[in-house]
């Protein structure tokens, strides 16, 4: 049994020690490339803008800021992300503003499914920040929501190994040779390649949970106030979605509840040609609603 | 507390440390303490299952004696009755009233129902009932001696490794084991480490890694169609075999480390040449039960009506196989599909006989694949659909690849590796059966190390630990 004991625990040992170097190593190499939005807003430093973008997927693939700069003479990016909710939305904010960066308006979307705990697919990605863990804001934000960061911070390559789809052994040899694809331009803007139309005819969306205005969403406002920057909300449009009234409107009477105004491009551009799916905008639908909200909420009258 | 979970490791190593400690002279405190780790076990899940797995165990073993001290047949026979309707009335009443109920709400096209209940199901209570009733019915058929041993039977019920997914044991293969003192023995142990790992490579590099795959390609079965409808199945075929056989994997290996033996319930399914032998190599344990407990003697009733008695016996094996699965007319219907398609091989079985190895494999491929249709669908009408779409032409490939990439999140390099996983798993099962595989090991160290260690990198890299799925065979 003692050999067997001792077997085990060198197996063990080794283990440990390729953590130890792995850790480091991961963490360098993804420090110093990009490919995700969290690396990106890390590397941004000093930046001053006119408006700034935030959001979930329907703020980031719908939004095209090359048009908006063009259009309104002004200088814009998007932080917006796939699946972003709130936590991630004040997060990106926290560290936007900490790095000295600046902007004097900031354009949130906001509809039902970012407003209750409830949004179709994935969990949330807090773990886009994962290699900045040594980040005293970033680690007691995340930890603040749940103890595991701990663990994540402090076991050597545990990070690494439960988000290796995201910062696994692909995207760390490829950020090492500098072919981690990038999925936004220099604006982080992503915007859909293709018209196809890949929904359905009708998407039904019933959140089980109420929507409301949440710690994190109030928060962020609270931190545009403090740092004189103008919250403009909005909510991108959707194509053949149902959800009762409650939830439909649920983010104009919440928005007015809080003394905000919203515009609320749900069903402006209700055909099948402008979407990918129900929710997400493509190419046209995306040239159109960036004019759309140019002309409502960006820069009116220009 | 899942296998594949921290708090599962922990548990399993304060057992291990606790189980062959020189506590008690002749190792006496094994039992006991194999018995409180097993209800600490299925009392983290829910503290409620724990009264209704006591009473289990105290009724079987009662009437397991009342039925051996029984002086006549008939007498026997009545508790033998006794006794399934106990057991079988438990496993009704949590799996399958709410199911009845709505069945006759559809049939008399009822609007409510006022007497359904509100009933959790205890995981694992098929698996539980099964072995308990088999050694019930042994002993009625005086293939088993009821044993005197309270704290072994009823470790024997709620055994810990085998309490939530099986193997299914019989009371003569395990029963002993809990009954002798076990002895440290080096090899059994290493044995069990081993599985466990190849378990967790199964079920968090392969199973995890496959399923987000077929479920997408079933829930978006408007959008994937043709070939990929097929490779939905093909990937769903994967996923279970390697969920299940991971868990048995880690079941057997946790119960090795502790001196326990359990049967096995895999053997290579896929690579059967006929449906016959595909129920030998597949869920062996539960199989077994069916073949010896329903099969036999519906079979052995009806031997004077030649083929049709035989049938009839399959049909029903498999449409009550079907049921024991789960609460829904998609795993009866799966299970008379499967009864139907065994009628037919048995039928042809001649013809078939003559065949290329090539072609019966495939063709028993074809018929287990097309029938997990059914296993995998939510309802009956998604069933058909999903069928439907198999013989429909989809839209171009690479931008139904594209779809499936961007809904699973999966780069292409990644989809590549998971399939590469998915055929390791064939290799993986071809090198563990053979019969020198464990000598071969021992022989050469580096090749054994270096496949640790292998498996070990994999696990790190390439598992799931995210949004992981629990053991399918759980909902059982």
């Amino acid at each position: 049994m003692a050999s067997l004991l001792r077997k085990v625990s060198v197996f063990i040992l080794l283990l440990i020690a390729l953590a130890c170097v792995l850790d480091p190593l991961f963490t360098y190499i993804h420090k110093h490339s990009g490919g995700t939005k969290a690396q990106w807003l890390n590397a941004m430093h000093n930046e001053h803008y006119d408006a700034v973008v935030i959001g979930s997927s329907r703020a980031l693939w719908n939004l095209d800021m090359n048009a908006v700069d063009e259009g309104c003479g002004m200088r814009t990016i998007s932080l917006a992300n796939n699946h972003f909710r709130p936590a991630e939305m004040l997060l990106a904010m926290k560290i936007f503003l900490r790095n000295k960066n600046s902007t004097k308006k900031l354009l949130l979307q906001v509809d039902s499914s970012v407003l209750t705990d409830e949004q179709e697919g994935f969990s949330s990605t807090l773990y886009d920040f994962v290699p900045f863990l040594d980040d005293t804001l970033i680690y007691d934000f995340l930890r603040e929501r749940d103890p595991e960061w701990f663990w994540l911070r402090h076991v050597p390559f545990w990070r690494y190994t439960k988000y290796n789809f995201k910062w696994g052994l692909e995207q760390t040899l490829r950020s090492a040779i500098g072919k981690r694809p990038v999925p936004f331009d220099s604006t982080g803007s992503y915007f859909s390649p293709t018209n196809a139309f890949y929904g359905s005819q009708l998407y039904e969306f019933e959140p089980t949970t109420p929507a409301s205005l949440g710690a994190d969403l109030t928060e962020l406002l609270q931190l545009c106030k403090s740092n004189g920057i103008e919250p403009v909300m909005f909510t991108s449009p959707n194509y053949r979605v149902r959800s009762p009234d409650e939830v439909r409107f649920a983010p104009n009477r919440i928005m007015a509840t809080a003394g905000l105004q919203l515009f609320d491009f749900t069903d402006s551009l209700d055909a099948q040609i402008y979407f990918n799916d129900n929710r997400h905008l493509n190419r046209t639908g995306g040239e159109r609603f960036t004019k759309l909200l140019m002309q409502f909420a960006i820069c009116p009258g220009e | 507390m899942i296998f594949n979970s921290p708090v599962f490791i922990v548990f399993l190593v304060s057992v291990f440390g606790l189980y062959w400690a020189p506590l008690t002279p002749d190792g006496k405190h094994r039992v006991p303490l194999l018995l409180l780790a097993s209800y600490v076990f299925y009392g983290w899940w829910d503290v409620r299952f724990l009264a209704l797995i006591l009473f289990t165990s105290f009724f079987n073993y009662s009437i397991g004696h009342w039925i051996a001290r029984a002086p006549e047949e008939r007498t026997k026979d009545r508790l033998i009755v006794l006794c399934l309707v106990v057991n079988l009335g438990i496993l009704f009443f949590f799996k399958y009233f709410n199911f009845f109920l709505d069945s006759l709400q559809f049939a008399f096209g009822l609007e409510t129902i006022p007497w359904s209940l509100k009933v959790i199901l205890p995981v694992g209570i098929s698996f539980y009932t099964f072995q308990t009733l088999g050694y019930c019915l042994d002993i009625h058929s005086e293939d088993q001696v009821p044993t005197r041993n309270v704290p072994a039977f009823f470790t024997f019920v709620a055994y810990f490794p085998l309490l939530l997914a099986g193997p299914i044991e019989r009371g003569n293969t395990l029963l002993p084991q809990l009954e002798t003192p076990r002895v440290f023995r080096r090899a059994q142990v290493v044995e069990g480490l081993r599985l466990m790992l190849i378990g967790a490579f199964k079920k968090m590099v392969i199973a995890d890694r496959f399923a987000p795959l077929s479920d997408t390609i079933f829930d978006y079965s408007g959008l994937f169609a043709g070939p990929f409808a097929i490779m939905g199945v093909i990937f769903f075929a994967v996923e279970i075999y390697a969920d299940f056989s991971a868990y048995t994997d880690i079941a057997r290996g946790a119960s090795k480390l502790l001196g326990i033996d359990l049967s096995r319930n895999f053997d290579r399914p896929y690579f059967s040449l006929s449906l016959a032998e595909f129920w030998t190599r597949w869920h062996i344990t539960l199989n077994t039960w069916f073949r010896d407990y329903v099969y036999m003697p519906i079979s052995y009733t009806f031997r004077n009506r030649g083929l049709a008695g035989v049938i009839f016996a399959i049909l029903v094996t498999f449409a009550l196989s079907g049921l024991w699965h789960g609460a829904r007319w998609t795993f009866v219907s799966w299970g008379l599909l499967l009864g139907i398609y065994m009628a037919l091989e048995l039928t042809f079985s001649k013809r078939l006989a003559k065949l290329p190895t090539v072609f019966r494999r495939a063709l028993t491929l074809t018929m287990i694949f097309s029938s997990m249709i059914l296993f995998k669908a939510k309802d009956l009408p998604a069933a058909l659909h999903y069928a439907e779409r198999i013989f429909t032409l989809g839209k171009d490939p690479a931008f139904l690849t594209k779809r499936l990439l961007s809904y699973t999140e999966q780069t292409p390099l990644a989809l590549i590796c998971t399939l590469l996983f998915g055929v390791s798993l064939f290799v993986l099962d071809g090198w563990t059966a053979r019969p020198d595989f464990i000598s071969n090991m021992e022989q050469r160290p580096i090749l054994r190390y270096g496949g640790y260690a292998g498996l070990l990198l994999i696990l790190l890299f390439f598992g799931v630990y995210v949004d992981q799925k629990a053991f399918i065979y759980f909902q059982f």
